[in-house]
């Protein structure tokens, strides 16, 4: 509750200081200031009785802490990773600080909600928050492009989901979590429209995360906006939307799970083949992680399948988001010197820039699910829990397409190892501060340790 | 009242058929005006009076004339008007109408809440609205102020031109 | 007067929002134009809050209704963000044709 107070509050305090001449570095101060306070404001919510504010508006318990951590820890750590992000903007720069804090507050609305209004207004201020960053770089066709697309499909998503919940609430009477769950638990036969709705639902939230076949919007998306955007969309943006997701699936849905079980096992299916397939012809590295986010949702949504072991997601998600972040912050310095996100400006980055080749390498080891590394535990974690959930072909189909995986994320390892790069690529100057140094020897750290030991962040919850 | 009924919601139907299939942009705009009239008008048949003028004042209103607004602004019309191949439409109109058909056919044999005649017709009045709102959704409510202020940014920082 | 709750039944409008959700749905997947794609969200937005109105009314319970207020008001919001994403990539490509933006990309 007071994390949300605080970030509105520092957002609208940002969006007032905009006024005044007031320094890059104050404004940045503020936010990070702002994001500290409502972390600590969170952190105390834990382990206590789960507390209910606003005539049971939103509800707080452990899972919500530790998934509201999540989202506040990882885009601190981006943030401190956004100096040459921040630093290009020269209009409007305290409201797209605004934009992200307010957009944090949509996720926490998203992640502690208990009532369907919470979830649709977090989902909403989440997503205008979105459009408007991806489509940032005004006189970038890609991301107006980005930005439109986005924008539409969302728009069109919110009518589904909105569908869905109007057919629930038809059925069952209720907005409020517990008042849908009594209704599917209560063991009579369910109405055809809580039927569907709840298959409205599903597609509207799978459109949000974008789940396969509902992800066609992604790949446009990811790759038009900045890479900053695209970093805070597939990481922060997803942790949030799957919280949701399996929260509203585990509470209200999993009485009823033969009715649907089917059906996400195959979406499952189809979205870690399709994001694996498509990646592999991919020239743009900004392309390439934009396509394994897709197929990283899919395991991410094999934790909603099983219904159960919310700490495998929670597991899933800060290994994921640290990679990806690692990635994104070499990919937006490599961007930056080279001109584009093409492969074959990361060839030779290892003699170039050794910290950032070993950094690119291990993300990539830690997002292909290598041994000794965060995503390997992640992976395992969830594929023995949907193995003993008795879905065998899941785990085939997951593991068959990891292979894939493999080949193109080695395909970056190679260029950065053994191809050479061309003499003016040798000049480059990789711009990265003492700041962006400790970040990124941070990462690597957490990758290696969280793949060693994973029992600090699992069974937290 | 069921002729009542039965005209709005042939008209709500029409417009909105009209909506999608006319060429030029500005009639789009007009039948979508019809449609939402229409839909007012079911609302005051519930005795939803909040929601008849809300939806009079924000859809047909603001929204409508914002449309409006940003169409003429564009010079848009028919002629200037993309089309999409024949392939497409057929696949949009295939997949469309089998949503359609499962939702009807599921929906026809949906009896949730029996005709009921002892119902509170009064709920739709601003004094019971007005007090759900404050007192149960005080928190979402204020949210939504968090969302407008995003909206206002986003008009302002996409819309204006750039300053140097 | 009687009040229509009374006369016709529910399902009469469940089928009526689905139609009119069904024919913004085809809207989006079969038109080209940005704004009229967005109107056509708009059009499903309409027949869902028509929907839920009528299951408050029918039930007698105001949330329902309460629900509708905060649909039109998140509808306000996207429609001034959505129109400004259009405004803005108008002056850059001088169309609003989604289509055109892949062909003017490569």
């Amino acid at each position: 509750m007071i994390t949300l107070v605080i970030l509105a509050l520092v957002g609208l305090f940002l969006m007032i200081a905009g006024l005044f001449d007031i320094s890059r570095k104050a404004v940045f101060g503020v936010a990070m200031t702002g994001m500290v306070a409502a972390l600590a404001g969170n952190l105390y919510m834990w382990d206590k009785v789960p507390m209910a504010y606003f005539n049971r508006m939103i509800l707080i318990d452990n899972y919500d802490v530790a998934f509201i951590t999540a989202v506040l820890g990882v885009s601190m750590f981006l943030f401190l990773l956004s100096e040459n992000y921040f630093g290009k903007i020269q209009n409007y720069l305290t409201e797209h600080y605004a934009l992200y804090m307010f957009s944090l507050v949509g996720m926490i609305a998203m992640i502690s909600f208990n009532n369907l209004v919470m979830l649709f207004i977090g989902i909403e201020i989440l997503s205008v928050s979105l459009y408007i960053l991806a489509g940032s770089e005004k006189n970038n066709l890609s991301s107006n492009e980005a930005s439109l697309k986005y924008f539409l499909m969302g728009a069109f998503a919110t009518g589904i989901l909105l569908m869905g919940i109007t057919l629930i609430y038809g059925a069952s009477g209720s907005f409020y979590l517990s008042g849908i769950e009594q209704y599917f638990t209560s063991g009579n036969e369910l109405s055809p429209i809580a039927y569907i709705g709840m298959f409205l639902v599903l597609v509207g939230m799978s459109f949000k995360v974008s789940v396969a076949p509902f992800h066609f919007w992604t790949p446009d998306v990811y790759d038009g906006s900045p890479t900053f955007v695209t970093a805070f969309m597939s990481t922060v943006v997803k942790i949030a939307g799957f919280a949701a997701f399996f929260k509203l699936f585990y509470i209200c849905f999993s009485s009823v799970i033969h009715y649907w079980v089917e059906v996400v096992s195959v979406l499952v299916i189809l979205t870690v083949t399709i994001g694996a397939m498509t990646a592999i012809t991919q020239k743009s590295v900004k392309r390439l992680l934009a396509y394994s986010s897709v197929s990283h949702a899919g395991y991410m949504l094999m934790v909603v399948l099983v219904g159960a072991d919310a700490d495998n997601l929670m597991f899933y998600v800060v290994a994921y988001s640290i990679s990806s972040i690692v990635a994104f912050s070499v990919l937006m310095l490599v961007q930056e010197a080279a001109g584009n996100a093409e492969i074959t400006s990361f060839e030779g980055l290892a003699k170039v820039n050794p910290l950032l080749g070993f950094a690119m390498t291990v993300s990539m080891l830690s997002l292909a699910g290598i041994p000794l590394t965060a995503g390997f535990m992640a992976k395992v974690y969830i594929l023995t829990s949907v193995f003993n959930a008795g879905h065998g072909i899941v785990v085939l189909v997951a593991i068959l397409t990891a292979m894939v995986g493999i080949y193109y994320y080695f395909k970056v390892i190679i260029a950065i190892y053994f191809k050479t790069a061309t003499e003016e690529r040798k000049l480059f100057t990789y711009n990265s501060s003492s700041l962006f140094k400790i970040v990124l020897f941070i990462g690597i750290i957490a990758i290696i340790v969280l793949g060693i030991c994973p029992d600090i962040i699992h069974n937290l919850i | 009242m069921d002729k009542m009924f039965y005209f709005l919601a042939f008209l709500a139907i029409l417009s909105a058929l009209m909506v999608v299939l006319v060429k030029n942009p500005i009639h789009s705009i007009l039948y979508l005006l019809v449609t939402f009239t229409s839909i007012t008008g079911h609302y005051i048949l519930f005795n939803a009076q909040f929601l008849a003028a809300v939806n009079f004042i924000v859809y047909m209103g603001a929204i409508m004339v914002l449309f409006l607004f940003v169409i003429m602004f564009l010079n848009l019309n028919g002629e200037t008007e993309p089309q999409k191949s024949t392939l497409v439409k057929f696949a949009g109109v295939i997949s469309g109408g089998l949503l359609l058909l499962v939702m009807v056919a599921s929906f026809k044999k949906a009896v949730t809440i029996p005709l009921n005649t002892e119902v509170d017709t009064q709920i739709g009045l601003i004094k019971n609205l007005g007090m759900v709102l404050f007192k149960d959704y005080a928190l979402p409510f204020e949210l939504a102020s968090v969302l407008f202020l995003v909206a206002m940014i986003g008009a302002v920082m996409l819309a204006k031109k750039d300053w140097k | 007067m009687d009040s229509v709750i009374k006369i016709i039944p529910l399902n009469a409008y469940i089928i009526l929002s689905a139609v009119i959700f069904c024919i913004g749905i085809v809207g989006v997947l079969t038109r080209r134009n940005a704004i009229i794609i967005f109107m056509s969200v708009e059009l499903m937005l309409n027949a869902v809050n028509l929907l839920l109105a009528a299951f408050s009314s029918y039930s007698g319970d105001a949330n329902g209704q309460v629900f509708v207020f905060f649909i039109m008001a998140v509808a306000a919001a996207e429609v001034a963000v959505g129109l400004a994403i259009i405004v803005m990539m108008y002056r850059n490509t001088g169309s609003v044709d989604i289509d055109l933006l892949n062909k003017l990309k490569n």
